[in-house]
Order: C-alpha cells, then sequence, then structure tokens
C-alpha cells in the first residue's frame, strides 16, 4: 500500500527552513501522490485535502504538518468525510520537532527520517472504529447538603432520575446548622433556612428524585455511562411510611447523645429527628446508641419501631456520579497553642454559628462557656489550620472564614450591646463585592469592633476568669496580649470524613488534603480522576455557598449533556483481547494501572477506565492482547522508518501526554537539541518491551532515549510500574549484550521542556563518550 | 573505640556543657545506656558540634558544616546511629547533615574534604537526642527501675533546640508541647503537672548567659514562676544547657521574688542513672547548685529491690 | 548603607530606587532564613521570648529587614544581638520560616567585620580557642567565673568545690571531655578549622 503525503508549508514555517523539494525526492518511491500546500489547517486547506483524496482514493495518508496535538482531530474528520478511515491517517510532526529545532543545520534530513516514520506507520495500520456504549440516564448524587441539593434538583428538571444519597438522618447539611447567612447585596444577615428550607421541600416533591438517608456508598463497578453502585444504610429502626412524625419515641427515650446539629454543644436522644423541617420528616434510631431497651416500641402509636433491622444493601444502576460530600471545620485541639478544648470559653466559629442561632443550645442568646455570661470581649483568630505548613493545617485559604468572622462580628455588634470584638488577622480576603459587607461591618462596628494585623502566636488563662490572646500588632502596635472571655478560632475547612470510604469504593483521586481532585482544574472542572464522576461544593475545596450552587450547577450540566446522549462515544485506544488464546490467567487483570481489566464470564477490558498505556500487552504470555493504534508491527514499522536513511539516530520514545507535549515545547520556545533525536510517540513507556528497543538497536540506532511523565499520577502506582519496567527493558537489552548505558529513562513529571532538551543534550554526551 | 558489633550500635555524641559543668550528665548517660545493656561507642575523636559558637554569631556556617560532617563521618564509620547528650548537637548535627545532602555542590565538596583528612565522607547517620533512645526503651527502663516513693509530682522542660527546629522530630508529643519526658516519666511512676509557661524557652545555657545576662535571667525568671505555681518537687531537663540555666540561676530570682523553696533540677539521665541504681556520689549529684539532698530523701529509693 | 535605599533628610520617605538591589549576605543561613516566604503575620514576633525584654527587637521586622536588604544600619547592628536563639521564631511560623537563624547570619557578619560588641569578642576568641586547641567550644575554664557575684552565696558556697569533684569523677581540670581528643584527630579539626577561614594557631591565639 502507498499513502498519500500532503505537506503543509506553515507560511514559511517549514518551507523557509526545510528543503522540501528534496523531502519529497525522497520519500518520492514510497507513495502514491505528494501534494503541497501552504496552509493545511485553513477551511481551504481541509477542503482541499477532503477533495484530492476523493479524487486519488489512496488507502491511507501522512500529514506533514504541525505538531499532532494541534489539529489531528480536524485531520481525521476531513479523512472520514472522504470516506478514509480516520485511522489510516498520521501526522508527520516537522514544525515543532524539525523545523522550529534551533540550530539546527541540516532539518531536512531529520524531516525526511520523520515523513518516513509516518508513511511506514501508516502501511501497517488497519482501519479502526470508535466504539459506542449505552448510557443508564440516572445519576447518583453523593452528599445531601446544599450542593448535592442544588445538583439533585437541577438534574431532576432536565428530566433525569436522581438518586441522593445521605449518610445522616437529613438532608441539609452543615447549612441548616451556620444560622445565619451573610448577603453582600442587601449588606445582612439572612435566616440560613429560611433560603434552605423550600429548597428541601422541593426535593422532597420531586418524583424524580429519591433521597436515602443514612447511607454510604459502599462500592462501584462499571463505568462511564453504565455504573452499578452499592449503598449501605443503617438498620431503619423505624419505618420511615409509618412514622407520623409524632416524637412520643424521642420523648420517651432517655439515652443522651451528644448532638452533631449543635456541634456537640447539647444532647440528642437515641430515638431523635435531627431538626425541625427535617427531610425525611419521620423519626430515627441512631443505631450506635440504642440499647435496644425497647421503650419506644411500645410507646409508638403507629407501631413504626423493629429494633431487629439490619442494615440493608441497595444496588443502583446510574450513568453518572457527582460528589457532593461537603466538609467539616477542622478540629483546632491539635494546634495546642491556641488551648481548645483544654482552656474553657475557646470555640470555633462554627459553634459560635450554633451559640448565635435561634434554634441552638442557648436559643440564640450570646453566652460565653467562661463566664457563663455575655462576654465583655470577644478575639477571634484568623487563619488558624488554614494558611499553615505546620502538621496538622492545611497550607490553602479557606475563603470563607473572613467572611464568617465578619458576619458574626455584624450579628454581635447588631444584637449585643457591650460587648467588643478584635479579628486578629493575616490578611483580611473579602474579594468582589463582599468588601462592601467589610466596609459596612466596620463602620457599624465603630464603637466595639476592631481589627489587629497579626496571627496570634497563643492563648493563655489568666487566674480562672480570663482570657490573654497574644498577637503581634504588626502594624505598629507591637506584642499585644488582649483580655477576653470568649475566644473563637476562624478553623480551617476540610474535606469530610465521609470522603475516605467514597474514595475506597470508587477510587476517585484525592488531593494531600483529601479534597477531590480535578483532573484539569482550569479548563475541565468538577471532571475528577474518574470518567463519569464529578465534584462540587466543598468536597473539592474551600468556597461560600453561592460558589457552591454555581459549581453544583455546572457539575449538573455536564452530567446532564453526558446522559441525554445517545451513546458515549470511545477512541479505540484500548487493547483488544483474543479470547480463543486467553486461558484466564489474570495477569493483565492485577497488573492494569487503571484497574481498567475486569473478569466476567471471560477477561474483559473496559474501553473507558482503559488509559490505553498498552502495559497489559506484554503482561500476556499467550499474547492474546494487543494494542491495535501501537501495535508491534506499528512501532517496528515506525522505527524502521526512521532509521531507513541510516542516520545514527537517538529514538526517543515518549509518552503522548506529558513527554510528547514537553518536546513540542521545546520547538515552540526554539531551543537546540542534539540533531541525532528522533522522536517516536507511544502511550506510555510501558508499552514498549525488550524485543522493540533490541528491534532499534539492530537496525542502528546508537542510543535510546525513554521519557515518560505520566508517573506523575496521583497515586504511585504509575511511578512504580514504570520503575519496574525501565529496569526490565535495560535488563532485558544488557542480557543481549549490549550496554546497558545506551539507555536513557527520564521521568518528565511536568512538561519541562527544559529540563528534557538538557536530559537529551546529557544523553547524547554520555553516548559520544562510550563511542 | 568500645564496641564495634553487627547489632544496633550508638554513637554517643558528648556535650561540652556536661562535660565543663556537668560531668554526670554525661557519666549518668553511660550507665543508662548500660543498665540497658545497650551497645554504644564512646569515641574520643569526636569534636565539639560547634553550637555553642555557632549560635553567638562566632563560628562560621563553613567550620560548622565541615567539623560535623567529619562527625557525622565518624559516626558512619562505626556504622552507628548518633544519641546527643545535647539537644544543640542535636539540631547542629541534623542541620548540617540536612544541608549538606540535599545540595550536590556541599556534598561534593565536603566529600572532597573529608578525603584529605583520610576519612570516608558518610554522613547519612540518622541522629537521636539520648531521650529519644530512652523513650523507645521505656519498658526495660520500667522493668528495671528501684521502687520509690509514690506521690512525687514532677514538671518537666524539653530543650528549644530539640523540639523547635526539627518541630516535626519530636518523638512524643509536639512542638508546642513535648512530652517525650513525660511520658518516661509516667512510665516509671511520677506524677508528671502541667504548667502555663511550657513552650517557653528556660534562658538558653552557659554560653547564652555570658552572651546576653539579661535574657537569661528575665526568661528564666518568667519561666520559674509559672513553674513554681504549680509545686513540683523538682524538674525533669532534657539538656544540659536548660540544666545549667534552671540549676544555677535559681537563688538570685528566688530572692529577687521573695521566694522560699528552690525546686531541684534533674537531667533525664541523672534521674534514670538514680532510679537504675546508681549512687549520687559517682554520678556528681552534688555538683549541682540546687542542693538536691532533700530530693533523695524524699524519693527513697530502695536500690536492688526490684 | 549598600543598598538601593536613599533617605530624604529633608523629608520622611524611603525612595526604592532604579539602581537594583546588593547582592545579599553569602551566608548560607541568611538564605535558609526563608524570608522570601514570610508574609509578615507575626506568629514570630509574639511566640519570641526575647521581644517582650527588648523591644527593638522582633523577628517579623528582621524577616521584613532581610526581605528589603536593610541589613547593614548601626541600629541592626546592635539589636541582632538580642535574640535568645530558641527558635520559638520557627516552630510556629506558618510558612517553616528561621527568622534566628538568617539573625546568626548577620551576627556573624559583624563579628567578622569587627562591630561585635566587645563581651561577645571575649567569648568568641574563647570559644574559638577553645575549639582549636582542644576540640570543645565550652570547657571547664569557661565556667569558673566568680560565682558568687554571679549567682549568689549559697551557690558559691555548694559549688565552689566542683573542680575537685570533677577529678575525682575521673574528668581533667581543663578538658570537658574524660578522654581528650587524641592529637591527630585534633590535627584533622585545625585543618577543617583553617580550610574554612580560621587563622588561629596552635598555641591557641590568632596571628
Ligand atoms: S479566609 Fe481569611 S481567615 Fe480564612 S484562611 Fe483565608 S485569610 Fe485566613
Ligand atoms: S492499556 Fe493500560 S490501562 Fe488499558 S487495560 Fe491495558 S494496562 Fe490497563
Ligand atoms: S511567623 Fe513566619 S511568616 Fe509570620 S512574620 Fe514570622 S517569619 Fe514571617
Ligand atoms: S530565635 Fe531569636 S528571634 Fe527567634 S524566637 Fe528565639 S529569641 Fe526570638
Amino acid at each position: 500500500m502507498k499513502p498519500g503525503i500532503f505537506i503543509c508549508c506553515c507560511g514559511d514555517n517549514i518551507s523557509g527552513k526545510i528543503d522540501l523539494e528534496k523531502l519529497k525526492r525522497s520519500v518520492s518511491e514510497d507513495v502514491k501522490f505528494i501534494d503541497e500546500t501552504p496552509y493545511l489547517c485553513s477551511n481551504e486547506g481541509m477542503e482541499h485535502i477532503i477533495a484530492k483524496i476523493k479524487s486519488e482514493k489512496p488507502e491511507g495518508i501522512v500529514i506533514a504538518a504541525c505538531s499532532p496535538k494541534m489539529h489531528e482531530k480536524r485531520f481525521r474528520r476531513c479523512a472520514e468525510r472522504a470516506d478514509l478511515n480516520q485511522y489510516m491517517m498520521d501526522v508527520a510532526n516537522i514544525r515543532e520537532q524539525c523545523a522550529w529545532v534551533n540550530k539546527d543545520s541540516n532539518p531536512t534530513v531529520r524531516a525526511i527520517d520523520i515523513v518516513n516514520s509516518s508513511i511506514n506507520a501508516v502501511r501497517n495500520s488497519i482501519g479502526l472504529k470508535k466504539v459506542q456504549l449505552p448510557i443508564t440516564k440516572s445519576a447518583l448524587m453523593v452528599g445531601g447538603g446544599i450542593s448535592g441539593i442544588t445538583a439533585a434538583l437541577s438534574l431532576a428538571k432536565h428530566g433525569i432520575r436522581v438518586y441522593l444519597v445521605e449518610k445522616s438522618a437529613s438532608i441539609g447539611g452543615n447549612m441548616v446548622k451556620i444560622g445565619k447567612v451573610f448577603s453582600a447585596d442587601t449588606l445582612s444577615e439572612e435566616c440560613a433556612m429560611c433560603s434552605l428550607g423550600p429548597l428541601i421541600s422541593e426535593v422532597g416533591e420531586n418524583p424524580n428524585i429519591e433521597v436515602i438517608t443514612n447511607a454510604e456508598v459502599s462500592g462501584l463497578s462499571g463505568h462511564m455511562g453504565k455504573y452499578s453502585v452499592k449503598i449501605q444504610t443503617d438498620p431503619e429502626m423505624i419505618n420511615g411510611e409509618k412514622c407520623t412524625s409524632c416524637g412520643i419515641c424521642s420523648e420517651i427515650c432517655n439515652i443522651d447523645v451528644l448532638d452533631e446539629f449543635n456541634f456537640n454543644l447539647t444532647f440528642r436522644n437515641a430515638a431523635y429527628k435531627p431538626f425541625p423541617g427535617a427531610l425525611p420528616s419521620s423519626y430515627s434510631i441512631d443505631s450506635n446508641a440504642c440499647i435496644k431497651c425497647g421503650k419506644c416500641v411500645e410507646a409508638c402509636p403507629a407501631d413504626a419501631i423493629n429494633l431487629e433491622s439490619v442494615p440493608k444493601n441497595i444496588e443502583l444502576n446510574v450513568g453518572a456520579i457527582v460528589l457532593a460530600t461537603g466538609y467539616s471545620e477542622l478540629n483546632p485541639e491539635q494546634i495546642e497553642e491556641f488551648g481548645y478544648k483544654k482552656i474553657e470559653g475557646v470555640i470555633t466559629q462554627m459553634e459560635l454559628a450554633r451559640i448565635l442561632a435561634v434554634n441552638g443550645p442557648t436559643s440564640g442568646k450570646l453566652i460565653s462557656p467562661l463566664t457563663g455570661k455575655k462576654p465583655k470581649s470577644i478575639v477571634m483568630i484568623q487563619c488558624v489550620g488554614s494558611r499553615d505548613r505546620k502538621p496538622g493545617s492545611i497550607p490553602q485559604c479557606s475563603t470563607i472564614c473572613c467572611m464568617t468572622a465578619l458576619k458574626h462580628s455584624n450579628y454581635i455588634i447588631n444584637h449585643s450591646k457591650g460587648t467588643d470584638i478584635y479579628i486578629c488577622y493575616t490578611d483580611m480576603r473579602t474579594l468582589g463585592t463582599y468588601e462592601n459587607y467589610y466596609f459596612e461591618t466596620q463602620k457599624k462596628g465603630e464603637k466595639s469592633l476592631r481589627f489587629i494585623r497579626g496571627k496570634v502566636a497563643q492563648v493563655k488563662k489568666v487566674n480562672n476568669e480570663k482570657l490573654l490572646a497574644r498577637v503581634e500588632d504588626t502594624l505598629g502596635g507591637g506584642v499585644t496580649d488582649i483580655e477576653a472571655d470568649m475566644i473563637v478560632l476562624s478553623s480551617a475547612l476540610l474535606p469530610s470524613d465521609t470522603i475516605s470510604s467514597v474514595q475506597e469504593a470508587t477510587g476517585v483521586g484525592l488531593t494531600e488534603e483529601k479534597f477531590v481532585k480535578e483532573k484539569n482544574s482550569k479548563m475541565d472542572p468538577t471532571q475528577t480522576t474518574i470518567p463519569g464522576i464529578f465534584v462540587s461544593g466543598t468536597a473539592k475545596g474551600a468556597m461560600d455557598i453561592t460558589e457552591s450552587i454555581n459549581m453544583s450547577r455546572s457539575a449538573a450540566s455536564r452530567v446532564s449533556e453526558m446522559l441525554t446522549q445517545e451513546f458515549i462515544e470511545i477512541e479505540p485506544k484500548f487493547p483488544v483481547l483474543n479470547q480463543g488464546e486467553c486461558n484466564q490467567c489474570l495477569k493483565c487483570l492485577e497488573q492494569c494501572p487503571s484497574n481498567a481489566i475486569y473478569l466476567d464470564e471471560c477477561v474483559e477490558v473496559d474501553p473507558v477506565a482503559c488509559t490505553g498505556c498498552g502495559y497489559c500487552v506484554a503482561q500476556c504470555e499467550r499474547q492474546a492482547l494487543s494494542l491495535p493504534l501501537y501495535s508491534d508491527q506499528v512501532i517496528q514499522a515506525r522505527i524502521d522508518g526512521v532509521l531507513k536513511m541510516g542516520n545514527p539516530s537517538i529514538l526517543t520514545f515518549l509518552d503522548e501526554k506529558i513527554a510528547y507535549t514537553a518536546a513540542d515545547s521545546m520547538g515552540s520556545n526554539r531551543l537546540n537539541y542534539p540533531k541525532d533525536v528522533r522522536i517516536i510517540k507511544i502511550p506510555s513507556i510501558l508499552r514498549l518491551e525488550v524485543k522493540h528497543l533490541l528491534y532499534g538497536f539492530n537496525k542502528g540506532a546508537k542510543g535510546i532515549f525513554l521519557g515518560d511523565g505520566t508517573a506523575n499520577a496521583s497515586d504511585k502506582i504509575m511511578e512504580e510500574k514504570l520503575t519496574k519496567k525501565v529496569q526490565e527493558l535495560i535488563d532485558g537489552v544488557s542480557a543481549e549484550g549490549i550496554d546497558p548505558s545506551r539507555i536513557y529513562y527520564y521521568q518528565a513529571n511536568l512538561p519541562h521542556y527544559k529540563g528534557l532538551a538538557n536530559k537529551l543534550k546529557e544523553f547524547s554526551s554520555l553516548l559520544e563518550k562510550i563511542d | 573505640m568500645d564496641q564495634r558489633t553487627k547489632t544496633e550500635s550508638h554513637y554517643l555524641f558528648k556535650s561540652c556543657t556536661a562535660g565543663s559543668i556537668y560531668p554526670g550528665i554525661e557519666l549518668s548517660t553511660q550507665y543508662v545506656l548500660d543498665a540497658l545493656k545497650l551497645n554504644w561507642v564512646n569515641d574520643p575523636r569526636q569534636s565539639s558540634c560547634t553550637g555553642s559558637g555557632v549560635h553567638l554569631g562566632v563560628v562560621p556556617m563553613e567550620t560548622n558544616m565541615a567539623l560535623n560532617a567529619r562527625n557525622l563521618s565518624l559516626a558512619g564509620e562505626t556504622d552507628s546511629e548518633i544519641i546527643c547528650i545535647c539537644p544543640m548537637s542535636y539540631t547542629n548535627l541534623k542541620h548540617c547533615q540536612k544541608l549538606i545532602s540535599k545540595d550536590n555542590k556541599l556534598e561534593n565538596n565536603y566529600k572532597k574534604i573529608m578525603d584529605e583528612i583520610g576519612l570516608i565522607y558518610d554522613i547519612k547517620p540518622d541522629v537521636y537526642h539520648v531521650s529519644d533512645l530512652f523513650l523507645k526503651h521505656e519498658d526495660e527502663i520500667v522493668e528495671k527501675t528501684c521502687e520509690f516513693s509514690s506521690n512525687i509530682k514532677v514538671a518537666t522542660h524539653h530543650g528549644c533546640h530539640y523540639s523547635k527546629f526539627f518541630f516535626k522530630d519530636v518523638s512524643s508529643g509536639t512542638f508546642e508541647h513535648p512530652t517525650v519526658l513525660d511520658e518516661i516519666l509516667v512510665s516509671v511512676g511520677f506524677e508528671v503537672v502541667g504548667y502555663d509557661e511550657q513552650f517557653l524557652c528556660c534562658g538558653g545555657g552557659l554560653h547564652r548567659y555570658m552572651a546576653d545576662k539579661e535574657y537569661s535571667k528575665n526568661t528564666f525568671k518568667e519561666k520559674f514562676i509559672s513553674l513554681a505555681k504549680v509545686k513540683p518537687d523538682f524538674i525533669v531537663t532534657q539538656c544540659p544547657g536548660c540544666t545549667f540555666n534552671i540549676d544555677y540561676l535559681q537563688e538570685n530570682v528566688l530572692e529577687e521574688l521573695k521566694m522560699e523553696n528552690s525546686i531541684p533540677v534533674l537531667n533525664i539521665a541523672e534521674l534514670l542513672a538514680l532510679l537504675l541504681g546508681a549512687q549520687p556520689e559517682t554520678i556528681g549529684l552534688d555538683m549541682h547548685a540546687v542542693d538536691l539532698e532533700p530530693l533523695l530523701k524524699k524519693l527513697g529509693l530502695r536500690r536492688g529491690n526490684k | 548603607m549598600g543598598t538601593n535605599y536613599k533617605i530624604s533628610e529633608k523629608r520622611f520617605v524611603r525612595r526604592i530606587t532604579l539602581d537594583g538591589r546588593d547582592e545579599s549576605l553569602k551566608d548560607l543561613r541568611f538564605k535558609k532564613s526563608g524570608f522570601k516566604k514570610c508574609i509578615q503575620c507575626g506568629r514570630c514576633t509574639g511566640s519570641c521570648p526575647t521581644t517582650v525584654i527588648h523591644k527593638e527587637f522582633n523577628p517579623r521586622d528582621m524577616m521584613r529587614r532581610f526581605m528589603f536588604e536593610d541589613i547593614h544600619s548601626d541600629h541592626v547592628n546592635e539589636i541582632i544581638w538580642k535574640c535568645g536563639q530558641c527558635y520559638s521564631c520557627r516552630a510556629r511560623c506558618p510558612r517553616n520560616c528561621k527568622a534566628g537563624l538568617g539573625v546568626i547570619a548577620l551576627q556573624h557578619k559583624s563579628y567578622e567585620d569587627g562591630k561585635a560588641p566587645k563581651n561577645i569578642v571575649e567569648i568568641g576568641e574563647k570559644i574559638r580557642s577553645n575549639l582549636y586547641s582542644k576540640g570543645e567550644t565550652i570547657t571547664p575554664e569557661s565556667y569558673y567565673l566568680n560565682l558568687k557575684e554571679e549567682f549568689g552565696k549559697k551557690t558559691a558556697e555548694r559549688c565552689s568545690d566542683n573542680p575537685t569533684k570533677r577529678e575525682k569523677l575521673g574528668f581533667k581540670s581543663d578538658d570537658a571531655r574524660e578522654i581528650p581528643i587524641p592529637e591527630d584527630a585534633l590535627d584533622e579539626v585545625r585543618y577543617l578549622m583553617r580550610l574554612t577561614g580560621f587563622k588561629e594557631t596552635n598555641d591557641g591565639s590568632e596571628n
């Protein structure tokens, strides 16, 4: 088969550096036609390609132009439109990786090798098809706080069925506890429950939403578009259908449990309803606290209680998942200098929120736990556990605590005359219009509110009657001890505990602080490391209510985009298994770094989860697995092509995501690197086998450079596999009598192009020393 | 070199301050190590960690690093981990180790220099304070401790140079409130009392006293007021320098504060040596400034009773 | 001044000029103080035992001076000696800085330039010569102060006999070590000291 060649001049970016006539001459015998166009990527260029394919009917084409990272997808579409299989096309990167390389005295030599490599690859390619997968049109929402509620409602309105799974006895999350929310528009504090209540009822009324409380995700299988999720619920001792919410069980129960709704400042009973307006509205029994005395069973007029019920396992089929597991406030106990839990009167902002709430432990009266009276002076300590690189703290800004401190100050100024407040801050972070609220609070606090710029160093108690916060007033007041009878710690926002079990069940990637990681937080927010699983709200990081709502809507829109399609289309970049050869040894299954291989009746590859790294191919002793896009034939053909002209080359295998991008950047930044470097793009070094390297050496390569950036994944698995793979390659090659120093491995954690150029130079000079 | 076998071995890093003012601390440490049947090396070739000079600004960083590269390599040669008597040595050795090993240029330079003095460069040995080791062998210590009176209250002071510079490496508790000594003391049977100014510096050792008496005296005074409030029977320290400060500065401070009772001070090694059967004279307890006799009586150690 | 600052005589304005900054202190410890990461939050100052005694000195202010290379004035030369080297500043710093480490870099520069206070020069000479002649910084001699004057009558009574007691315990009267450092090992130490800028000679004095 002879492919047709399209050469792009790219203005004179390419033609100004490379002698195109010479290039054409030297490849002419292997091709059906050679075409030269000023700009292939222009609309005219594209139409030209289509027309030319239609008239000449080549079985494959090579496009010698800029990096495939630029226009490969568009060129593929051209091929399809001209009725040529889109995988019978290869891009020869003669711009970034040839014409743009600085101080290359003869780029034409390199260009010829690159084009030859592509010609060979196309000649050995087979036409492939994208796969289409069916979709389950329902979604799972993990977490029933403001974020989960918003996303669920939004999806339900798009006609998608939603399961809303919540760990506690009611949906509502942290927002029901905080009492007041600030409004930057009306410059006032509003009742949180008044805004949230209607949404909670709407969830209850929407027929498309099924709320499952006291429940956690315990397992996950399947893939994007078709997940099967295991949910485990606590024993449902009170039958929600029968319960009339009369509350008699709670009255009769005398087991005291710390009330999480009041941040453990008060007690509730084992039979309880978390708060008025909870959803579901039925009562629950806390199975961890209940002693099964049976009093409530007798008392219940609706006969709704069964103490012997057991945990339930539910299986749900969904097409997509949104993680909205929310946050919990950092427990500042471990930051011992603030004396939390050791010194009476030191509380957190969340606890203050409960104290200020009308339905809180003091019915909204501001009372200091130290004196039992209205505090004379409150010190608020900002950035507790945030913006701090000490163990137990997190380095990020928690973004909401400056506003929380202002909100509480504002409220106290209005409702508690005679209480002074000192806010000790590092920076006041009140972005955008929030600055107005800051300004307003300052004005209102003219008498009682003062700001001190300094991070408090320590809190002490003096003679059991007052507290002392030591801070440097960095704006000139010097070291200052502030007397107070209440100290409020603006404690950091951490991901809620639930995330650990969710992570275990789903394998979703987390940051060091255990927030859910976004795969590309800049260009693709809400997308987690797993296709089909999204994140919204504070599960992703600190944010306020408005931002949570925004993000939830955005996640919901991503989900509905996906679930309203007919099917999901996947590139054929995954391995194909020849079932006739497979003896179910399961080596591939055990070794796949993405857990993409599973055993049903026979061994199957999940095309969605597969990253196409190719590691499994070499694991299979019966050669049952192959990776069509990067088959042995294609890899060898590329090597053949590159070495065809007999130049003493350094075969440079780079992973397509990171290292290959770095190589492009070397060109676009006009760096210089050794003229012998010949780059071959592969999915990952994991795809390579000893035989490929030996093949290269036998064909005359003087050295082989391996560059891979996929090791920089959230877990250590890729790094381990890569290290093992490289060692295997080196050992295998040296067993055949080849000097192992002719192989060089570079772990390219980032697309750091200067680093790559330096490594290439280093390797080249090492090779010179050997020769 | 005393012993060299394959079992875990400890390179005892001696302290200038201890050796000069409280030779008993060094002897006590040796006593405890022997009582625990630990393998340890007493290498006379060791030099000072130069901390007393470094922290007064009179010794350059280069000298600090060169001498400690040598000290570390000496320990490397004996295949031992280093246990320091003085927290200042602990911090200085660790600091030099970290600076050098993180910087290729420095590493090559000190490799070359060690070569010039005929030493194999090996700065890898782990560095600990002796109290870390005591804590590790807590159970054996408890087992071997003589009986003594109950209801004795102790307050502890951990050296700043132990807990604050390499704050992540505190082996029990946190930098804010280290509990290495507390843990050992509680398990041998003392009651440990907390006090407000746990975190505060004691005022520094002899070199600090000579450089800035005002700092030493004032800081110690604040510390002492807080300590005296909780009325401990004695104070246990980790560092020979702190021992000096808390011991020697008491008389004047008591006078100034018009207070009667002095509080005896023992270094953790001295205390453990006593509990493990050492005679007070053999570990130089009579060299302390605050009389230890009343405390010894109160302790009522019954030697060999366990 | 040696920096790109000018302070006008007539108006209280600090001007940061276009002249570019001076090269900062070479001492490794200066850089390792981490002043570039400092956010001036003042936690160090709130934790520093010196600040409550000497109000001119505070670690946050030192860090600010490091950033702007405001480290050459007589005032700075005076206050740097107040730091007690306790590293409380480092322990609580949210950015893991070490103000105290930068301070000793400045102290050392001042000492080398002959600007250190008299008592520091005296102790410095002692410590350096001890190091050169015995491989130790502190020796028993360093401790032979006028005990009564320094620490009080009782302490003097109890401790004046300590030199004899230490000998009974098997320690030399003029050496901190039970077994003094061997001559060849000491030669190594001296070699390293000379290599790193010491000018002391074998008899312990500076030449
Ligand atoms: S929001 Fe304010 S208080 Fe909270 S971490 Fe950020 S700067 Fe600190
Ligand atoms: S190609 Fe890689 S990710 Fe895909 S199944 Fe094979 S080993 Fe797993
Ligand atoms: S504590 Fe750290 S960051 Fe804050 S002012 Fe001091 S050195 Fe700077
Ligand atoms: S090291 Fe110096 S600056 Fe830092 S806290 Fe101690 S005395 Fe203050």
